[in-house]
């Protein structure tokens, strides 16, 4: 059985070989190591079982659940090209390849198909006629090897297998019910490269063993069938045009439309989905490692390209909110957007103290200013809180007075005969502001107090109010010495 | 790193956001968490808006004081302080 396959060797030229999505390759070097454990799992399932299939199944849903894509890779374009369809073949030829010394051959075969591309093309044909002889050799289905050497064609490989199929579909049915399952997800792992002829091979066994398992051949197809949408969908209308079609239609037109409505998840998912096949196959070849990529990530690549854009969207609104706030915020020659967030931030503040002091300028100046020197020297604490308790405070109190000099300014705003239209919070956010006394010197300009002496001492001259129009002149002196030196300083 | 940087510099942007949210009006400050990017931002310029008005509408206003005041007054020049910024 052994020397059945000569040259097995897919790697050198399997690229294209069995029709497995280009994106294959790079998929395959991670299941590599899958699939050899799986061969070798199976291998050991087939010692333990050769005529049990049974126990495959276990084994091989197990396995082909975990990595089914590289299976699907590697046993697809065995499959593929050679009858795999039968489910008794199938695992069959698992098991025995793994037995023979057609094991490491096998091995290579997966290695190499992994990394091929499994493209039905000529050298499918090669392949096809490798693996056929290889089957043939352990395989007691041997006719079923021997199609695929007439048909280096995969569509005529696929009818070939449908024909043999069709013959041994029959037997199979008869014989493992459970092979069919085994096969079918197994196929469906190995066959996950060639979509199309597996799916249909698959489609057709399930076909005659429809009372099995339509989930698991659906299971398996499904995985097929996404690799090979994705991967040859014209090798699928070459092999429907073939008398493939008819004779997959006839044995399995059940079974392939539950395939085909199947889920596409690998997970064996059976609901049955009405989903096109191209559908089914894109998730397919995106849960396969993307076998089937091309295609098959369309539906991924549109919820990325949708959610990219959504995403450019955003940063257009902000981007232009951003500039929008650049324009209000006078000498701003940023381009970043931390410091342009930054500018903006440093303005908001100084134009907040800017309204406070001059809404403190608009009720002081009928008042006339308080004397300084009490304010300065913050003797006038007391006094201060004396003129809070005597002026009515109709705004809202400021927050926290911890400062003498913000609750003058809370008090002061609010004395105002005109409504303070700074708000509550406002002229708490101010009187915060006013204790820091933290204006930039860029900003300063802006309030005309390039230094922060005025605010205090407006401050204080605001809370006195009408109490210290005596005292006016006085400070009205030291302010306007000290505006005047702000002013020069400006 | 781009990426780095760029990680970084969404962290910066992250608190300028938080800090200029934490001096828009307490109105809007008492909405749950914070805001979307967009929202603060625009949130921001309204306020730049308005406390524009008001700027304008104080020094309005103090301008007409200043027409009832003494112009030599101390408060007159505390008030055209106030007009020139």
């Amino acid at each position: 059985m052994n020397g059945c396959v000569p040259d097995w060797k897919m790697e050198d030229d399997s690229r294209p070989f069995y029709g497995l999505p280009v994106t294959n390759e790079k998929k395959c070097s991670g299941p590599e190591n899958d699939l050899t454990e799986l061969l070798r799992r199976n291998r050991h399932v087939v010692l333990h079982s050769q005529t049990n299939h049974r126990a495959l199944p276990a084994t091989f849903e197990s396995k082909q659940t975990q990595k089914p894509e590289s299976l699907l890779k590697c046993g697809y374009s065995v499959v593929n090209s050679s009858n795999f369809i039968d489910e008794e073949e199938t695992t069959s030829w698992f098991q025995y390849s793994l037995d023979n010394s057609m094991d490491k051959e096998l091995s290579e075969f997966f290695y190499g198909m992994p990394t091929a591309e499994i493209i039905s093309t000529d050298k499918e044909m090669k392949e096809d006629s490798n693996v056929s002889t290889k089957k043939s050799c352990f395989h007691p289905h041997e006719n079923v090897m021997i199609s695929p050497k007439s048909s280096l064609d995969d569509s005529a490989t696929v009818v070939k297998f449908s024909n043999h199929r069709k013959l041994r579909a029959a037997d199979l049915v008869s014989e493992n019910r459970k092979f069919c399952e085994e096969a079918s997800s197994s196929e469906a792992v190995v066959g996950m490269a060639d979509s199309s002829s597996l799916r249909k091979i698959l489609s057709s066994v399930c076909g005659s063993n429809q009372a099995q398992n339509e989930a698991e051949v659906t299971h398996a197809l499904s995985i097929v069938k996404g690799a090979k949408d994705s991967l040859s969908r014209s090798t699928l209308d070459h092999l429907e045009a073939n008398t493939y079609e008819p004779a997959i239609t006839s044995s399995s037109g059940g079974s392939r439309r539950s395939s085909t409505k199947r889920g596409i998840k690998r997970k064996g998912r059976n609901a049955e989905e009405s989903e096109g096949q191209s559908e089914e196959a894109e998730y397919e070849s995106s849960e396969a490692n993307k076998t089937a990529q091309r295609p098959a990530s369309g539906r991924r690549s549109r919820s990325a390209e949708i959610h990219n854009l959504s995403e450019r969207r955003r940063r257009d609104k902000i981007n232009e909110k951003m500039r929008a706030l650049q324009e209000l915020i006078p000498h701003c020659n940023k381009s970043d957007k931390a410091s342009m967030l930054d500018e903006a931030i440093e303005y908001l503040k100084s134009l907040q103290l800017q309204l406070q002091i001059m809404w403190m300028g608009n009720g002081v100046a009928p008042m006339l200013f308080p004397s300084i020197q009490q304010y300065v020297s913050r003797t006038g604490n007391a006094m201060n809180h004396h003129s809070m308790t005597s002026i009515p405070n109709p705004v809202q109190p400021p927050k926290v007075p911890s400062d003498v000099q913000s609750t003058t300014l809370g008090t002061s705003i609010s004395n105002q005969p005109h409504v303070c239209p700074l708000q509550g919070p406002n002229s708490i956010d101010f009187a915060t502001q006013m204790q820091n006394f933290h204006i930039p010197e860029q900003y300063s300009s802006y309030l005309g107090f390039p230094q922060m002496q005025m605010p205090p001492q407006v401050m204080n001259i605001c809370t006195y109010g009408p109490q210290m129009m005596q005292q006016n002149q006085m400070v009205a002196a030291v302010d306007k010495q000290q505006y005047t030196n702000n002013k020069s300083s400006i | 790193m781009s990426s780095r940087r760029s990680r970084i510099t969404e962290d910066e942007i992250n608190e300028l956001i938080s800090k200029l949210q934490s001096l828009l009006p307490e109105a809007r400050r008492r909405s749950a968490g914070r805001a979307s990017a967009a929202k603060l931002l625009k949130e921001t310029c309204n306020y730049i808006k308005s406390l524009h008005r008001e700027v304008d509408d104080l020094s309005d206003r103090l301008s007409g004081l200043m027409a009832t005041m003494d112009t030599n007054s101390a408060e007159a020049e505390i008030v055209r302080s106030l007009l020139q910024s």
